[in-house]
């Protein structure tokens, strides 16, 4: 009997592996304990759905110049954010530059509300974009393969694929290469990007992709770029492609 | 056969040579970094310190008892029996010398390197002497 679930194990542990040897991408949530698994799957208990809470209050909150608010021209949320963020980055027509979502709230903030910008990673940005990026739960990563997305999608593989910092390390090597494999105690997932903003288990609280990505370019001893600046957008862009297809899972939670 | 003298600056600013020389086949030499014996009981602590990128980080060493090693390089049990000393410190020094592409980092080199941020330009991982108290370790580790 003892044989027989040895067996089943080993054959369960096989196709688990069959499965993530598998060619589509795999979520983060995968490569999760079932604890944080459980903390992202009950939004009473996502510890992200804090700032989302605090994104619904802003959305109303009148601007102290012109006293208007997001809610004024996008009265539901739910309806008029539907599958908004999943459509960033991408180049805006009217702004003539390739942003992200973060970025096109702040330029609504400017130029419809009359106040001044959020600061990329401050708490305020961070829940409004968890908030927006909730209304495309569920639906499918996608990334534009257009004219205008495509160099920027290039630029990214590229930054993606280069060694950097003291340890020498490129993303790739570690999240297209060795995903599956012991760090230390923890498996490498793929680094994928559907959950962002993700509140992360070791920093305590809610952060932005582009603090994921200074966090590892630190992790390996590299100088990282400014948050906005053009290569943080191009992987963002090359990221999107990669992760095209996986479901979105905004706010999620990680390690 | 070339041979040619680089300089190389360890953490704590000391500035080394390090003599190499390339052998016929296109492989680099490395002679010892320092004077002093290694310690093998101080390449223990260092190869464990996670400050210093240890090496448990990516490799396992089953004798010890430590928790949570990692799996992506190979096993470091038996590796004295395996490699020489010699091409043990060539790899601890800089991998790139043997694979180009390999993800191992270079605990002695600050050539070729890409970006390196502000707190860490112009330092190696490990100093000279961390080097051979590694090596020193690692030479320990006979099947």
């Amino acid at each position: 009997m003892k044989r027989l679930a040895l067996i089943l194990i080993i054959c369960a542990a096989h196709a688990h592996a069959q499965t993530l040897a598998g060619s589509g991408p795999i979520s983060g949530y995968d490569f999760m304990e079932p604890t944080t698994q459980q903390l992202q799957d009950d939004d009473f208990i996502n510890p992200a759905f804090f700032l989302v809470d605090r994104g619904l209050a802003l959305w109303d909150q009148p601007s102290p110049t012109n006293s208007k608010s997001c809610g004024n021209c996008h009265q539901d949320i739910e309806t008029d954010m539907y599958d908004v963020s999943r459509q960033y980055p991408k180049y805006d027509t009217k702004l003539s530059k390739f942003i992200n979502l973060e970025m096109k709230i702040n330029s609504e903030i400017v130029n419809k509300l009359d106040a001044s910008p959020l600061a990329p990673g401050s708490e305020d940005l961070l829940a409004l974009t968890s908030l927006i990026g909730l209304q495309s739960r569920g639906l499918p990563m996608a990334s534009a393969s257009n004219a205008e997305t495509q160099p920027w999608i290039e630029r990214g593989n590229t930054i993606y694929k280069t060694k950097r910092g003291q340890l020498n390390l490129s993303c790739a090597d570690c999240h297209q290469d060795h995903w599956g494999d012991r760090l230390r105690g923890d498996t490498i997932s793929q680094g994928q990007i559907n959950a962002f903003p993700i509140f992360r288990l070791i920093w305590g609280e809610v952060g932005s992709l582009q603090r994921m990505f200074t966090w590892c370019m630190n992790a390996v001893r590299s100088e990282p770029y400014n948050n906005d600046s053009d290569e943080y957008l191009a992987l963002e862009a090359f990221l999107t492609k990669r992760a095209q297809g996986l479901t979105i899972e905004t706010p999620g939670v990680r390690r | 056969m070339g041979f040619k003298i680089s300089l190389v600056l360890g953490a704590g600013y000391a500035a080394i040579w390090v003599a190499t020389s390339v052998l016929s086949d296109g492989v680099t030499a490395i002679y010892a970094l320092t004077n002093t014996a290694g310690d093998p009981e101080n390449g223990l602590l260092v190869l464990r310190d996670s400050s210093k990128a240890s090496c448990l980080i990516c490799h396992n060493i089953a004798s010890l008892p430590d928790r949570d090693q990692g799996r992506i390089g190979p096993a470091l049990d038996g590796v004295a029996t395996r490699y020489s000393e010699h091409d043990l410190r060539l790899r601890l020094i800089d991998a790139r010398h043997i694979n180009e592409k390999t993800v191992m980092p270079p605990y002695f080199s600050t050539e070729n390197l890409f970006r390196v941020g502000q707190k860490w330009q112009g330092k190696t991982i490990y100093t000279a002497q961390e080097v051979e108290d590694v090596l020193a370790f690692l030479m320990g580790l006979e099947d």
